[in-house]
């Protein structure tokens, strides 16, 4: 195990340790030894455990470390295969291939000749294709005679080149020809007359061997004539062998793909035990490694390609003898398939590379890790961390100098584009958009390059003079092309994977779970496009938290100076209270005393009244008012609260007219509360009803509402608004001589919300009218 | 009646003495303390036959003495508080409290309660008869059937026979609540008719001459909105 894994179990160890002496110190004497004796058993077996453990993941490491370096040796293998498989496969295409140029020059034609005897004696050597002598024919029309002429390297039988293909390829250019020389389209195309070239067999160069292969065209092919149409014939036999050849070349091809995959499977297996996926937290960092896995599997799709491109062209080349296949198009596919090759060629130097630099740097641990430097980012910055990191950037520093920098300050510039870190723009929409707008702009490029590659490419081919000097254009072009999309794309999935991330806290924020935000941000390094903006969202949820505990703390400061200021009220009145009663008890006090005593004694009760009230108040304001509902009749409430106060509307001289309904007027309510609801307002209505008035009480039930309303003629001038009255301590009468707290509005309105019902306070005039409405319960 | 000694525990000393005083002027014996501590190790010092405890207290606050005291003694307790909700005062009077005063409170109405309780306590021998044929008993209620009397702490109550039909029919079913229809039809054998107002009249006048309180009421209640009860005491 690393350093860092020794470090986190040791650190557990402390942990563990620190608990155990918190507990012993919390427990009594007997179960402290009980616990050690407890503790050490569990100790050895964790020792033992983790022994075990030690010495499994040893071996267990050998054979993954083991796995995984020969599924990169596989790799290796089966990648250069390919690659040398690529160019082999180049070196066979001159040879079925035809020039039909019409203004082509005769010195070049030859030159082309001549570089293709070069390559086949190459093969000969090689032992590659060939075996023995090869023979050839080659016919040459040009533009200005009637008819080409045929020249061959055959000398000793040289009726074997008129075997039946050749023949019957022969006879069918010789029947264009009649029909050309007929007079159609005698611009197009003229073939030389087979016949006639078999009539003059002694007017062709012929060689014995191709040893001595040289074309010899006479001189009058030389000067100043075009050449309007060239083609190489094989015989039939050594096409076959060619095919056998290739045949073979196909057998190992497919060991090489195996090779591949093999590899790949031995990669993603051990890499996977050496790498934890169980790091990788969420699909989107998978990407990192999937896009590399699918870049091998491309790999493999291409090198497929490759092998039935070949096998099918020979199949081609068995029948036709003389193709004219227009070579530049595929030789383009090719190019495309080097180019994808060369990537992933690059990204298994970029592994290997990244990971000969960590064991350099000692870090054999991490360094296996880094193989799949992008799979853990976490590892990656660990892996950058400490004292070595500054060693080796101090080493690398002196004698790469300042190029260096600059490499990583272009590959910076280039990356912050493609992922949009170093673009401007306020919004992500923005960001994006224009990140999108530079993607194209160089797509734009390579195409553009691509297609100038290309070009020259097909020309060169075309004549296959050997002048392709701009084949790298082509490639440039292609590599820019792969590596801008493959930067975008990582780009554009790195950014969704913070902006996942983004979600994910913006979702942290709606569950309320402020603290979780913090946690969720710190998968994002500091250099992500959305990092400011999840700093914002961090700082609302912050600012969240710190709301949300405000106001609980505000709430419960609230309840408590209540229930403190209500203790504290009510003590030193009770005292009041009671020596007031004291001093009543007193007989031999002066007439006048007493009833300084009664005054007292009459404010101490309504202070009393007035306190109990606006504790009552406060928490009926406050949420804090324990309610117990239950279905209750609103009728038998009226009735009783009225039968209840029947003394008090006696005294008070007025009159009650009661209109009561009694069906469906039952409600969900605290009947306790209720009682206080109407108890104050009718207290409100005695007390402030203008002498031999009248009190109308009503109850009505109408479309699932029981609506109650109380009615009276106020007996002063009511100066205030409707709403105003619930306010505390507002009373009607502005010069406060009446008593009362000025709380039963207030309490009445406070208690009803509360139940679940409605309160409105009307003002007609001199008439003054509470409404309180309550839906109705439906029975059954 | 020998004298009776009330302990008064309440933290502020000017209580203390204002309760003693009002209730030597009564004619009782007192005793003072002023945490839950204290009012223990009095208790054990001398003969306490009531206490009066104050709910908030430095050390042993008034329910846990409460508990403590009922762990020794039966004495009636009388609980003082500045809490006013029912669920506080269901929670004194379950652990093991005889009865609970708001504050502040009427010097009036403590002593009152204080005499109440003591003549329950008192004449405890009398309640070896309880149960007996033609009694009911709840609390400090006693309604004797067949000599249509109502004691209430062992005083005599004079209630009218309608009074009397109305409290006894409820005391036969304590807990249980009736709608005014269901206790006219008991009591009156009529039809029910229009008489929420009759019923809740009379019941008004049953509490205001069993009940100390009759705004608190101890044992006569009017559950708002649905009708009338007894409250089920067992202590």
């Amino acid at each position: 195990m690393g350093k860092g894994w020794e470090n986190m179990e040791e650190e557990k160890k402390n942990v563990e340790r620190k608990q155990e002496l918190t507990g012993q110190m919390e427990n009594g004497e007997e179960r402290k030894t009980d616990k050690l004796g407890k503790k050490e058993l569990e100790k050895k077996r964790e020792k033992k455990n983790s022994e075990k453990r030690k010495k499994n993941s040893a071996s267990r490491q050998f054979f993954v470390v083991l796995g995984f370096l020969l599924g990169v040796f596989l790799l290796s293998a089966g990648v250069y295969a390919g690659w040398t498989t690529y160019y082999d496969s180049d070196l066979i295409e001159p040879f079925v291939c035809s020039y039909r140029e019409s203004d082509m020059h005769a010195r070049e034609v030859l030159d082309a000749f001549q570089n293709m005897m070069d390559r086949m004696k190459f093969y000969r050597n090689s032992g590659t294709f060939f075996s023995g002598n090869v023979n050839y024919g080659y016919y040459i029309k040009l533009t200005d005679t009637e008819g080409g002429k045929i020249y061959s390297n055959m000398s000793d039988d040289i009726s074997k080149i008129f075997d039946k293909n050749i023949r019957s390829l022969m006879y069918t250019m010789e029947n264009l020809n009649e029909e050309q020389s007929s007079g159609e389209d005698k611009d197009t195309f003229s073939y030389y007359d087979c016949y006639r070239w078999d009539a003059e067999g002694d007017t062709g160069v012929i060689y014995k061997d191709y040893e001595e292969s040289r074309v010899e065209v006479p001189e009058d092919l030389l000067v100043s004539k075009k050449i309007d149409k060239l083609g190489i014939c094989f015989s039939e036999d050594v096409l076959r062998e060619k095919q056998n050849a290739w045949n073979n070349y196909a057998v190992f091809l497919v060991i090489m793909g195996a090779m591949l995959l093999l590899g790949v499977i031995l990669i993603l297996y051990f890499g996977g035990k050496l790498f934890s996926y169980r790091k990788i937290t969420n699909y989107f960092r998978r990407c990192f490694v999937e896009i590399p896995v699918a870049l091998i599997i491309l790999a493999f799709i291409l090198l497929y390609l490759c092998y039935e491109r070949k096998i099918s062209l020979f199949a081609a080349a068995n029948h036709m003898i003389m193709l004219e296949t227009s070579l530049g198009s595929m030789q383009l596919v090719m190019d495309m398939i080097a180019g994808a090759l060369i990537l992933t060629g690059c990204f298994f130097v970029l592994f290997f590379g990244v990971y000969l630099f960590a064991v350099f740097l000692g870090e054999k641990e991490r360094s296996v890790v880094s193989f799949f430097w992008f799979v853990y980012k976490d590892y990656r910055e660990s892996l950058w961390e400490g004292e070595e990191r500054k060693q080796f950037l101090k080493r690398l520093r002196k004698p790469l100098g300042s190029l260096g920098t600059q490499i990583a300050g272009i590959w910076k510039l280039f990356w912050g584009v493609f992922s949009g870190k170093s673009i401007k723009g306020s919004t992500i929409a923005q960001r994006e958009r224009k990140r999108a707008l530079v993607f194209a702009g160089m797509l734009l490029l390579c195409v553009i390059g691509m297609a100038a590659g290309s070009r020259s490419l097909l020309a060169a081919h075309s004549y296959h003079v050997g002048d392709i000097k701009n084949q790298w254009l082509l490639s440039v072009s292609f590599a820019l092309f792969l590596m801008v999309t493959a930067v975008y794309l990582l780009g554009t999935i790195r950014n969704l994977m913070d902006y996942a991330v983004m979600e994910e806290m913006i979702q942290k924020v709606y569950e309320g779970k402020y603290q979780e935000v913090g946690a969720a941000k710190k998968q994002i390094s500091e250099d992500s496009v959305c990092f400011s903006d999840m700093e914002k969202l961090e700082q609302i949820g912050n600012g969240f938290e710190k709301a949300v505990e405000d106001q609980v703390h505000a709430e419960r400061m609230k309840v408590e100076l209540l229930t403190n200021v209500s203790h504290d009220l009510k003590t030193p009145l009770t005292s009041i209270i009671s020596y007031v009663e004291l001093l009543d008890m007193e007989p031999d006090l002066p007439e006048e005393a007493k009833e300084y005593v009664s005054i007292l004694k009459k404010k101490a009760e309504r202070l009393k009244t007035i306190i109990s009230e606006v504790f009552e108040l406060a928490k009926a304001t406050s949420g804090e008012i324990q309610i117990e509902k239950k279905e209750i009749d609103f009728y038998r409430l009226v009735v009783q609260t009225l039968a209840d106060m029947q003394d008090r509307i006696d005294a008070s001289g007025l009159k009650i007219k009661e209109k009561l309904e009694k069906e469906n007027v039952v409600i969900y309510s605290d009947g306790e509360r209720m009682y206080r609801v109407l108890q104050n307002l009718m207290d409100n209505a005695l007390k402030y009803s203008m002498k031999g008035t009248r009190i109308y009480v009503e109850l009505v039930s109408e479309d699932g509402v029981v609506t109650f309303t109380i009615k009276n003629i106020a007996g002063y001038e009511m100066e205030f608004e409707a709403g105003d009255i619930t306010e505390r301590f507002v009373r009607g009468d502005k010069n406060r001589t009446t008593e009362g707290s000025g709380l039963g509005l207030s309490i009445a309105q406070g208690f009803t919300i509360a139940c679940g019902g409605e309160f409105a306070v009307v003002i007609d005039g001199d008439m003054f009218k509470v409404r309180v409405e309550f839906p109705v319960v439906e029975k059954g | 009646m020998e004298q009776a000694r009330i302990l008064v525990v309440d933290d502020d000393h000017d209580i203390v003495e204002a309760i003693c005083k009002i209730l030597e002027r009564e004619g009782f014996l007192t005793a003072c303390a002023y945490d839950g501590v204290e009012a223990v190790e009095k208790l054990m010092e001398q003969e306490i036959h009531l206490i009066i405890l104050d709910v908030m207290m430095p050390k042993l606050d008034g329910l846990s003495a409460t508990m403590r005291i009922r762990e020794r003694r039966n004495i009636p307790i009388i609980i003082l508080s500045a809490k006013t909700e029912d669920s506080d005062k269901v929670l004194g009077l379950t652990m093991g409290a005889d009865d609970y005063v708001t504050k502040p409170f009427s010097p009036t109405e403590l002593v009152a309660r204080v005499k109440s309780q003591l003549r329950r306590y008192m004449s405890l021998g009398d309640y070896e008869t309880a149960g007996k044929e033609g009694e009911l008993v709840l609390g400090g209620l006693r309604l004797n059937t067949d000599k249509k009397q109502v004691l209430v702490d062992g005083q005599e109550v004079k209630l009218t026979a309608k009074e009397f039909s109305i409290l006894e029919f409820l005391m036969r079913h304590p807990g249980k609540v009736y709608s005014a229809e269901e206790i006219y039809e008991r009591v009156w054998h009529e039809d029910a008719y229009s008489v929420e107002n009759t019923v809740m009249v009379h019941i008004r006048r049953i509490r205001e001459k069993i009940e100390i309180n009759p705004k608190e009421p101890k044992y006569l209640k009017v559950v708002w909105g649905i009708g009338y009860k007894v409250e089920a005491i067992f202590y």
